[in-house]
């Protein structure tokens, strides 16, 4: 049997100020936020920004979207920011009973808040409506888990 | 393609003393319990109070239960003595395997602890067991915020 490390604790076992790694990957404080939106007949390809602009440096931990059955026919969500509208959770089927979703993406795992083109921020996290949304009605709940320091 | 706004973004944007956000919505520390239980054959409907008294305004984030089968098809809720499956509804423990279940009902998500009926207190999380007798192992771990 192989044993292998991360690239933090290869980093950690090399040792040295040279292997100093960034801030929040070890022994980082957690922080959360959270934000609720009614939905009322929402459209198709609406995005709804949800919470602050998280500082540059932030690196997102986990992501809980809790909704209502919102209705419209499997309606679906997914959550993201400008810059990949499905960073965190890929689009999910909220419109057949109360659901509730968690990260599922492996890139937004760990994912830096690097503000890397200014058109398409990253650093405000949004949810963007999708499929039938005819009738969608109901409550979406949010908590966002991050780390900066 | 519209653009809307969560009701605590949409006090960010406003700005101003009159769009004050609850303590621990925005930047809030992070905080946790957890607790375990042994279930040694007791009766369903058995309550077990898991974890601290939360102080008035915690806000609760997540819920993970994790068992050892319990047998019996036992089932399990999770909320407090003014709802009771506040944040897990009804899932069977006891199907032959072990299981993780998280928070899962849209409405304990960001619950306030608001204490508002002193005979029914919403500040002591509760995990209530129904169908059969339990036996095993109960984790749980809560994380909270407040500031």
């Amino acid at each position: 049997m192989a044993t292998v490390k991360g690239v933090n604790k290869t980093l950690i076992d090399a040792g040295g100020l040279s292997n100093k790694f960034e801030q929040g990957y070890l022994d980082g404080r957690v922080k959360c936020f959270f934000d609720q939106y009614e939905v009322s007949s929402t459209v198709s390809g609406t995005v709804i920004e949800m919470g602050p602009e998280l500082p540059l440096g932030s690196k997102i931990l986990e992501v809980i979207l809790s909704t209502d059955d919102i209705g419209g026919s499997s309606t679906t969500l997914a959550v993201g920011d400008l810059e990949d509208p499905d960073r965190y959770i890929s689009a999910t089927n909220h419109g057949d009973g109360s659901v509730t979703t968690r990260l599922n993406k492996p890139d937004g795992l760990g994912y830096e808040v690097d503000m890397t083109t200014a058109a398409t921020p990253d650093n405000q996290i949004t949810i963007t409506t999708g499929a039938s949304t005819s009738g969608t009605t109901g409550t979406i709940n949010m908590v966002v888990f991050y780390t900066k320091d | 393609m519209a653009t809307v706004k969560g009701v605590n973004k949409t006090k960010i944007d406003a700005g101003g003393l009159s769009n004050k956000i609850s303590q621990g919505y925005i930047d809030g520390r992070v905080k946790t319990f957890f607790d375990q239980y042994e279930f040694a054959g007791e009766l369903l409907a058995t309550v077990v109070e898991v974890g601290p008294e939360l102080p008035l305004g915690a806000k609760i984030l997540e819920v993970v239960l994790s068992t050892d089968d319990l047998g019996n098809n036992v089932t399990l809720i999770v909320g407090d003595a003014e709802d009771p499956n506040r944040y897990i509804t009804s899932t069977d423990h006891g199907g032959g395997t072990v299981l993780t279940t998280r928070l899962n009902a849209p409405d304990g998500l960001g619950y306030e602890i608001d204490m508002t009926t002193a005979s029914t207190p919403d500040n002591q999380i509760l995990v209530t067991t129904a169908t059969a007798a339990a036996t095993g192992t109960m984790n749980i771990e809560v994380k909270y915020t407040k500031d």
